[in-house]
């Protein structure tokens, strides 16, 4: 009988391990295939592709815009969102609800949004450049005075949106900041500005460290704002020159293979160097946590401050957007009586954008649905597979390589990889579905992965104890208890997808569009006022999204990115 | 029921150093008995009852639990939890908060099949058994701390498993309602007679509640014995700190007189000793009795003179504090004395019954001719 056991052990580890290599492999498949077809292609021919993209005089203008859009909008994103979290700390129970407000620059769409800049600040008739003109000492200007086509804008409006994610990395710092620290310092005479230069902000270092690479990194991988106000400048970023080398006669792939590696390398390296500091995630479980007190009193100042940051950067474009999409066309002075849904009209009546709404929602819904089950599976692996250390290890890197690899290497790398035989799926949706799963890795990973380590292991424990296997475990208990922490994953990665751009501008074709890349059609062909409907279509369909997610996963729920 | 065997069971986690949770360990738990494993934080208990449980996969060794197979670390058997016919009571309780009293309490018939026990009723019955049965169709979350803790006790027994494991179920409750829980599981257990291996670090809890208890050090079991043999003959000095004998008291033999470090002399050390040159007494605070010095010695007492510390009045006694060489000691004055005649920076005179104290050996081991079970040591 020993010997029975011993054999249907032996076949049942060995069964269990070639499962898992093979989802493994899967995974692989799906993360490295377009970055290795992208490296293949940009060294074919004795890396013509990086001789082309690296040969020409203008590269070093775009990489020099490329650092300065990334440290630029990361000091940016820095300040406010240090400055934001520290203000968030001192709201009065009353006011609690403003800490959702930074957030929103992730969930807003960066097309709506960096559009909805464009027409507050484009030189003439841009809405707030028009206001301005009023004043006494810039009424002889015709143009400005600010120009929303320039670096600096640039820079700026990416620094709003990456202050969001600043915001959440320390906020979560400063929970863990025991408040007697911070009381300590007040009774022995500090002021609340000497408490916060002299205790919060060193104790908040490695948060501000780790904070400022996310920033960074997504400050160099950043498409949307460059591509949608420098292009006509000819400012030029990396991802952008990028784009542009697949789209521009002559096209050449390989060229725009070979730009994206300064971005490749960068982004392995912080994904790795994390992978390294942060070391085996089943240690980090715990059982309960404590209560956080917030330190100091309510102060009425920082929910001043942290309302005036969201009206003028995040509800201003939003507001911008909504005039223009009731205008029949965009002028400094919008006339009010002209008003009238007739944009919104086209919007529905026009096949193309109709059909680009459906496939934004039906391709997010199939790739939320195909990466939560990853997700789970992944998330179990990560937490019980001690006994298949190596498969763990290749599995863990490569569902957070798109955190680091910029989706719009991403997007390059699946139009190579994906428009070949015998893998032919350009034009079809299953390729947007398969770019958006792959996006989407990193993220259902990891809500999925924390929500089951604050579980804990001791519900699992003791339904085993009770006699229950990993599956039933699983049905019974594990799956039940998660399901905020699913539905607010699900809710957050439809928001996400819902608004991706990026990777979709690469991989659409004319007849097979989604939300942003018909936006970015007509911002092309000039046609402002049906962009306007078409980006405040997509943050209501965004905000339906936060909503569940916020109703499944509780208030917190932005906050698990 | 069943009878569980631990043989040679280790079980090593990495580290720098490694730590060894279980070193060899072996041991034989009868049939309905139940067992105590008492030791300090870290001291492996919880590995033991993990292993198990089969939560925890140890190095080597060999489990059976009631005949069956559970462990065979040589040839690769190891069964997952579910197959082992166990129960388990969590420290945390871990009662799943989406689950009612019920459906908690059913989840081991349920996921064992055991259909018999759903129409049997034994859900009701095990309620019954610990109080809870009014609270079927409560949440968790509804519940105080001790009515969750009895939830977590009827679940780990309604399955009527053959071994039963507690793991510190007590220490999340406070004081009162841990002497409530304690008793009513001391009464379960002679009803139902259960096999439990139970983990704590609190002597008060596996005194009352044990059969054998079994007292760990650094992965290794130090002493194997009844609740009384423990307390009363703790086979090693660790032991018998642990058993309460905080007061230590090393001598030496000089000029025929047993003689503390700093010189002072101990009159009344037991002559059956069979001691080398040096010895470790270990006795009670509450079996130290300081009195004004002069006092005679009574026989079969041993006594040495110290210097009075602090006197701090305890009600129908004072606890003292004595000071002799550099060491301090914790002693008390005769009940019913009050202060005793004791003042701070007096020499008094400082006594315990040689059969309430314990003598051993400078390597910790507990020396033939103690007073109390001198007999058996000497075997």
């Amino acid at each position: 009988m020993a010997a029975d056991l011993l054999r249907n052990k032996a076949t049942g580890f060995a069964m269990k391990r070639i499962a898992l290599a093979g989802f493994v492999a899967l995974l692989g498949v799906l993360v490295l295939l377009p970055l290795v077809r992208i490296q293949g292609l940009a060294f074919a021919n004795g890396g013509q592709g990086y001789l082309d993209a690296f040969g020409r005089a203008a590269i070093w203008t775009t990489i020099r815009n490329t650092v300065a859009l990334a440290v630029g909008s990361t000091i940016v994103a820095l300040v406010f969102g240090t400055l934001l979290a520290w203000w968030a700390t001192q709201l009065s129970p009353r006011l609690q609800w403003l800490r959702v407000l930074p957030v929103l620059p992730i969930v807003i769409p960066a097309v709506a949004s960096v559009s909805g800049w464009a027409f507050l600040l484009s030189p003439r008739p841009g809405y707030i450049n028009a206001l301005l003109r009023n004043l006494p000492w810039w009424s002889d200007l015709r143009f400005g005075p600010a120009d929303i086509y320039s670096l600096f804008w640039i820079v700026a409006i990416t620094g709003f949106a990456l202050s969001a994610f600043v915001y959440l990395f320390v906020s979560s710092g400063l929970k863990n900041i025991n408040s007697e620290l911070l009381e300590a310092a007040r009774t022995s005479g500090a002021s609340a500005f000497g408490v916060f230069f002299q205790i919060t902000l060193p104790l908040l270092r490695p948060v501000l460290v780790y904070g400022g690479g996310v920033a960074l990194l997504l400050g160099l991988g950043q498409f949307t704002a460059p591509l949608l106000l420098g292009t006509n400048q000819g400012i030029t970023v990396l991802t952008t020159d990028m784009y542009f080398a697949t789209q521009n006669e002559p096209v050449n792939h390989a060229a725009a293979a070979a730009i994206g590696s300064p971005l490749l390398i960068f982004g392995l390296i912080m994904v790795f160097g994390q992978k390294i500091m942060l070391g085996d995630q089943a240690r980090y479980i715990t059982h309960g946590g404590r209560a956080f007190r917030p330190a100091g009193k309510p102060s009425g100042l920082a929910a001043a401050g942290i309302f005036t940051y969201f009206v003028v950067t995040t509800l201003a474009p939003l507001v911008s957007l909504g005039i223009l999409s009731l205008s029949p066309f965009w002028s400094a002075n919008p006339k009010w009586s002209a008003m009238s849904l007739d944009n919104f009209r086209v919007v529905f009546g026009e096949s193309v954008i109709v059909g680009a709404i459906w496939n934004s929602v039906t391709t997010s819904l199939l790739a939320v649905a195909i990466a939560l089950v990853i997700g789970f599976i992944v998330s179990v692996v990560t937490l019980r597979g001690r006994r298949y250390p190596v498969l763990r290890m290749l599995m863990d890197v490569i569902v957070a390589l798109p955190l680091g690899v910029p989706a719009v290497i991403f997007g390059v790398g699946f139009l190579l990889a994906y428009s070949t035989q015998p893998l032919m799926l350009y034009g079809s949706r299953w390729l947007i579905v398969i770019v958006y799963v792959t996006l989407m890795l990193p993220f259902t990973t990891r809500m999925q992965l924390s929500g089951m380590m604050q579980l804990g292991t001791a519900y699992i424990e003791a339904s085993r104890v009770c006699g229950a296997n990993y599956l039933k475990t699983d049905l019974w208990v594990t799956l039940p208890l998660m399901r905020s922490t699913l539905g607010g994953a699900a809710a957050l990665m439809f928001v996400l997808l819902t608004h991706e751009f990026t990777a979709s501008v690469l991989i659409r074709t004319p007849r097979n569009q989604v939300m942003g890349t018909v936006l970015f059609d007509y911002w092309g062909n000039g046609g402002y006022p049906v962009v306007a409907a078409i980006a405040l279509i997509m943050t209501g369909v965004t905000a339906i999204g936060v909503i569940m997610a916020m109703l499944l996963g509780g208030r917190d729920a932005l906050s698990r990115m | 029921m069943a009878e569980v065997r631990i043989e040679g069971l280790h079980k090593e986690f990495r580290g720098k150093p490694p730590t060894v949770a279980a070193n060899n360990l072996s041991l034989t738990i009868g049939d309905g008995e139940f067992l105590v494993l008492l030791g300090p934080s870290g001291c492996g208990k919880t590995t033991t009852l993990r292993c198990l449980a089969g939560l925890e996969s140890p190095d080597r060794g060999r489990i059976t639990i009631g005949g069956t197979l559970a462990l065979d670390a040589g040839r690769g058997v190891d069964l997952p939890p579910e197959k082992r016919d166990i129960g388990m009571v969590f420290q945390s309780y871990a009662l799943w908060p989406h689950m009612t009293v019920r459906r908690n309490v059913e989840y081991p018939l349920r996921a064992r099949k055991l259909t018999r026990g759903l129409q049997e009723g034994w859900v009701e019955d095990t309620t019954k058994l610990v109080e809870v049965d009014g609270l079927l169709d409560r949440y968790p979350g509804q519940l105080s701390g001790g009515q969750q803790q009895r939830v977590a006790l009827a679940r780990g027994l309604v399955a009527r498993p053959g071994l039963v494991l507690f793991d510190e179920p007590l220490s999340n409750l406070d004081a009162r309602l841990r002497d409530q829980v304690r008793s009513q599981l001391h009464q379960l257990h002679s009803r139902l007679h259960f096999t439990a291996v139970f983990v704590t670090h609190d002597q008060t809890e596996a005194l009352s509640l044990a059969d054998r208890i079994a007292i760990m050090n650094k992965g290794a079991i130090e002493q194997l014995d009844t609740a009384q043999r423990v307390f009363e003959e703790p086979a090693t000095e660790y032991v018998a700190g642990f058993m309460g004998m905080t007061e230590r008291l090393p001598m030496e033999r000089r000029d025929g007189h047993w003689c503390l470090e700093d010189g002072t002399v101990v009159q009344g050390v037991p002559e059956s000793l069979r001691a080398g040159s040096s010895i470790v007494a270990r006795v009670r605070p509450q079996d130290t009795y300081v009195e004004p010095q002069g006092t005679a010695l009574p026989g079969g007492s041993a006594g040495f003179v110290a210097e009075v510390e602090d006197v701090a009045f305890a009600g129908r006694f004072s606890d003292v504090v004595v000071r002799v060489g550099a060491r301090r000691l914790q002693g008390r004055t005769l009940p019913g004395s009050g202060q005793g005649g004791l003042e701070p920076g007096r020499a008094a005179c400082v006594r315990f019954a040689a059969d309430r104290a314990a003598f051993y050996a400078p390597d910790g081991q507990r020396l033939a001719g103690n007073p109390v079970g001198g007999a058996r040591d000497g075997r």
